[in-house]
């Protein structure tokens, strides 16, 4: 049985690191900065999965613990990056 | 006889997590404007995730592990929907000619 839950747990890796590397495309192709934002939120989503996934394969619940703040700091970043994008637009409209 | 079952469970449970993040990630390259990519995108953080972490949960069986999931799936479930907000005020507020993106159609 520990063979078959490892294939699972590889099959599903697999296809987040792909998915990975497709979000990562968007972000790097959008023509607008809202695009990029979108696509790293995907990112930090995907990987945190990822994180999940190897701590249950690895038997190391400490993994977790770092899933959850991965959550946090991706959130962050999201909201840290739309209002300085938010803020310097206001700036340049009050300069005209 | 229950670990087979537990495992197909499972397997299901996770696939169907990995098929909707693919499901997002073609709405993603599907679409041209950014408000209709975020719904997609948010499928991942919402479907996707809880039904990946679901399949954790039956799979691996051990209760250290069970808070902790509830707890990442319940995290996104709160901050997608203000990452989400905040990414279309951004847009709203930065782009001129958004509103001619949210035009609706005339069916008629």
């Amino acid at each position: 049985m520990e063979a078959y839950y490892s294939w699972l747990f590889y099959t599903v890796l697999f296809g987040l690191a792909l998915g990975v590397l497709l979000a990562l495309v968007r972000a790097i192709r959008g023509p607008r900065i809202a695009d990029r934002i979108v696509g790293i939120n995907m990112v930090g989503t995907m990987s945190l999965a990822m994180l999940a996934v190897i701590s249950v394969l690895q038997q190391q619940p400490w993994l977790l613990d770092v899933s959850l703040i991965y959550c946090m700091i991706s959130f962050l970043a999201v909201v840290v990056l739309a209002q300085i994008h938010i803020a310097a637009n206001r700036k340049e409209d009050s300069r005209e | 006889m229950s670990e087979r079952i537990r495992f197909i469970i499972s397997a299901v449970l996770m696939l169907l997590g990995l098929v909707s993040m693919f499901i997002a990630l073609f709405g993603v390259y599907r679409f041209r404007f950014v408000m209709n990519r975020m719904h997609c995108a948010a499928i991942i953080d919402t479907m996707g995730i809880f039904f990946l972490l679901l399949g954790l949960m039956v799979a691996c069986g051990r209760p250290e592990y069970l808070p902790k999931l509830v707890l990442i799936v319940m995290l996104l479930w709160i901050g997608s929907p203000i990452s989400s907000h905040l990414v279309g005020r951004l847009e709203i507020s930065t782009d001129d000619s958004a509103g001619a993106h949210m035009k609706q159609e005339d069916r008629r």
